[in-house]
């Protein structure tokens, strides 16, 4: 993860500085003048800590103020002269940053938010009852319907289905894991049915033992 | 295959009641059909001598005899017709039974007309496919987005931790949907997780995001950080 650190200085070639002293591996540094536009930037850029000249007053209460305004715990170093000493106690306080991320949410069961997964596979096979879906992904509760994006249906002129989970097959493939999805068609009417079967034999599609 | 004006068809079913109705519904199909049918296996086997069909339509539940024997007796290597067995017991094992000797599709009872129109078309034209068996190709057919949801246990700029319904294998690539924002990420460890039939899915989101996308997932964290307050 490369962090993004605001370097709060009247001197705005202090950024170049740090640099020099070899502070910059996987850092981005950004200069601000003085912690009113700290301020102001710090919602635009939401940094991962911020190092503050030694000559800066009332730091304290303004971390204090981010603190309840943003609900985000800057972490701060303060720099004097860049020196050797000051490098190492960088190296640490970047390292740190990486092992304890300014921005993370945990939550307690209960609290959860939700998200959606986007997991790509193939259709492998066809039935008028089933599909078979090649893909990294497997479930071991069937009789679960599961979401599905693509334009197989619709470019074939046929309505979309709910599908099913049946049953799921590992597949050896090339020593990575791979799982043949066999998914059970809801929802379509004998009409669909004879237009897949007429797809099927269009395309002269072969049977296959194992879709 | 013959024109399917005039197709031969055999049905073999020990209710008249059951014989009636299917003769009656597939002379509605094709009006010059001729429909022969048969109580009993002995009865079946006259009528095969007497002209090959191009159909037949078979109880599975003959009383005297299982119409899997007629399977069995006329595999479907031998015989030079489909064959559509009909049943009131659509389980699993029967019907995998049924396709396993040479069934070529199969019908509920009690008998959609349209499902039977469909099929038996389908079976007499000779461009079918087996409801039973998967068609495809080598290659694949066409592509699909499997999505499903899932609870965020943790979420920062370099680890995710999620209870999923569906398990993923190390090194899956994913989408990670969180509101407007898609954060390509990778699967490094899943298992089982605490309640039965969730997993618990660990991921990476990518690290080649540009700078302004880390600040959109950082905008993302915050604002579900001070929710939860």
């Amino acid at each position: 993860m490369r962090c993004l650190i605001f370097v709060i200085s009247r001197d705005p070639r202090m950024p170049f500085a740090f640099r020099q002293l070899g502070c910059s591996r996987r850092v981005d540094l950004r200069h601000v003048d003085n912690l009113v536009e700290a301020r102001r930037e710090f919602s635009k850029w939401l940094p991962h800590a911020v190092l503050i000249g030694t000559g800066f007053q009332h730091v304290g209460s303004w971390l204090e103020t981010l603190k309840a305004e943003t609900g985000v715990e800057l972490p701060t170093l303060e720099f004097g002269p860049l020196d050797a000493p000051f490098a190492r106690r960088f190296r640490k306080f970047v390292h740190h940053l990486r092992r304890n991320p300014t921005y993370k949410r945990v939550a307690r069961p209960g609290e959860r938010p939700l998200a959606l997964l986007d997991v790509e596979g193939r259709i492998t096979g066809v039935s008028e009852t089933g599909f078979c879906v090649q893909s990294e992904v497997s479930q071991s509760t069937p009789f679960r319907p599961v979401g599905y994006v693509t334009d197989f249906f619709q470019a074939n002129g046929l309505s979309h289905p709910l599908l099913q989970l049946v049953n799921t097959d590992a597949l050896p493939e090339n020593g990575e894991a791979s799982f043949a999805n066999y998914f059970q068609i809801l929802g379509w009417n004998e009409v669909e049915r004879k237009a897949l079967r007429k797809w099927i034999w269009d395309h002269r599609l072969t049977p296959r033992a194992s879709a | 295959m013959k024109g399917p004006g005039s197709p031969d068809i055999l049905v073999i079913d020990d209710s008249p009641e059951v014989q009636a109705l299917l003769v009656r519904q597939l002379r509605q199909i094709f009006p010059s059909v001729r429909v022969r049918s048969a109580e009993n296996m002995h009865e079946a086997i006259d009528r095969l001598r007497e002209a090959r069909p191009e159909l037949v339509i078979l109880d599975l539940g003959l009383k005297a005899d299982s119409g899997l024997r007629f399977l069995k007796l006329f595999p479907k290597g031998v015989r030079e017709y489909p064959v559509l067995v009909f049943t009131g017991d659509a389980s699993k094992s029967t019907l995998t039974e049924a396709v396993r000797l040479g069934a070529d599709d199969f019908l509920n009872k009690p008998v959609d007309p349209l499902v039977l129109e469909s099929k038996t078309e389908s079976l007499l034209s000779g461009r079918y496919s087996s409801p039973m068996k998967f068609f495809g190709r080598r290659d694949g057919i066409a592509s699909i987005t499997l999505r499903f949801t899932a609870e965020v246990e943790s979420l920062s700029e370099t680890d995710v931790s999620l209870v999923t319904p569906m398990a993923c294998a190390p090194g899956t690539a994913f989408l990670l949907g969180l509101g407007l924002l898609e954060v390509p990420c990778k699967v490094t460890s899943c298992w089982n997780g605490d309640v039965s039939g969730t997993f618990q899915l660990h991921a990476k989101p990518d690290r080649n995001l540009s700078l302004l996308f880390r600040v959109e997932l950082r905008r993302h964290i915050q604002a579900l950080s001070r929710s939860a307050i």
